[in-house]
């Protein structure tokens, strides 16, 4: 057994490397070194908003949490200014309005059919492979 | 005459010189189109896999090791390239070769193609080697082919280094079995014999 594993291995190696190597077309090196050459002019992605103004975004936020939690009386925002907003009368303007309950389901539905569609997406696709 | 070596010339890559990069695509670009058409098996879609590949080398240049084989990580970009291909073409092979070849079939099959011309000899390989799935062909190629130790496969494809033994015990004798079927067509498990 361990005669015949070792002599097929041997012919499959001289069969194998006996194999000619396959050549692509004569403009390949062409086409790869335009490939590099856009690569190398492409600037690294940058994000918007860089990792130092996060930091001090971030920064700015935790001491603005802070002050107000210890200076809970000398708050920045003038209370009487946000006063306006109790005297304002908010109407809905939905409030008289009737759905039927044949609607409602088909929303409902209509809903629950949109959120299948992309994991049945990827069951067909995993399905192909 | 001086041969640059890899890491020379991967040297010079990263330091601005892309006439160096163009060294190294010279210097590999049959083995990389060889690995990426026994993957992906058609000519049109390897080659635009071996392109792929060789700008990712090159974009992805700084993430290289110095202490591993250029050659290594190179293939290991192509093969996954090659992978990302068939998939993008929901195109797979499969290819079940229950019967075991007995020792007698194998002598058989060694004398027959020893008899045969090269050129004919090879387009049979090829042509069986086709045949393969793409996982196996191309553990197959790297190990024959390229030489590569099953250590270096398994860091290639990703897999255990006793998964990649398994798949070369298995893609030996699919590989076996579709020859015998190329060189004696009419020697069928049924007879038993040479008609």
């Amino acid at each position: 057994m361990e005669k015949q594993f070792s002599r097929e291995d041997a012919s499959m190696k001289k069969w194998i490397k006996e194999l000619p190597l396959e050549q692509p077309s004569p403009d390949f090196m062409q086409k790869v070194m335009a490939g590099v050459a856009h690569s190398a002019m492409k600037k690294p992605y940058q994000p918007l908003i860089s990792r130092k103004v996060w930091v001090v975004i971030i920064t700015l936020f935790i001491l603005a949490l802070l002050w107000i939690y210890f200076n809970p009386s000398s708050s920045i925002i003038d209370s009487e200014a946000l006063s306006w907003d109790s005297q304002m009368q908010w109407n809905n303007p939905f409030e008289g309005m009737k759905i039927p309950k044949t609607a409602v389901y088909a929303i409902g539905f209509m809903a629950l059919f949109l959120l299948q569609i992309p994991f049945l997406k990827r069951i067909l696709d995993k399905s192909y492979i | 005459m001086t041969t640059n070596t890899d890491h020379y010339l991967v040297e010079q890559t990263l330091s601005g010189n892309t006439q160096a990069f163009s060294e190294l695509v010279l210097r590999y670009q049959d083995y990389v189109f060889t690995i990426a058409i026994r993957i992906v098996k058609v000519r049109e879609e390897a080659e635009e896999v071996a392109q792929d590949s060789f700008i990712k080398a090159y974009e992805a240049l700084s993430t290289f090791r110095g202490d591993a084989k250029f050659s290594s990580w190179l293939y290991s970009i192509v093969y996954r390239k090659a992978l990302d291909c068939l998939r993008k073409h929901k195109r797979t092979k499969v290819v079940e070769v229950i019967e075991e070849i007995t020792e007698g079939e194998a002598e058989t099959i060694e004398n027959a193609l020893e008899f045969l011309e090269l050129k004919e000899r090879n387009a049979i390989i090829q042509k069986c080697l086709d045949q393969l799935p793409e996982q196996e062909c191309s553990i197959i190629t790297f190990y024959y082919f390229e030489e590569l130790s099953v250590k270096e496969i398994a860091e290639i494809t990703k897999l255990s280094e006793d998964n990649i033994k398994v798949k070369l015990h298995r893609s030996r004798k699919k590989l076996f079995e579709l020859l015998k079927y190329y060189i004696a067509p009419e020697y069928t498990k049924y007879n038993g014999k040479a008609i």
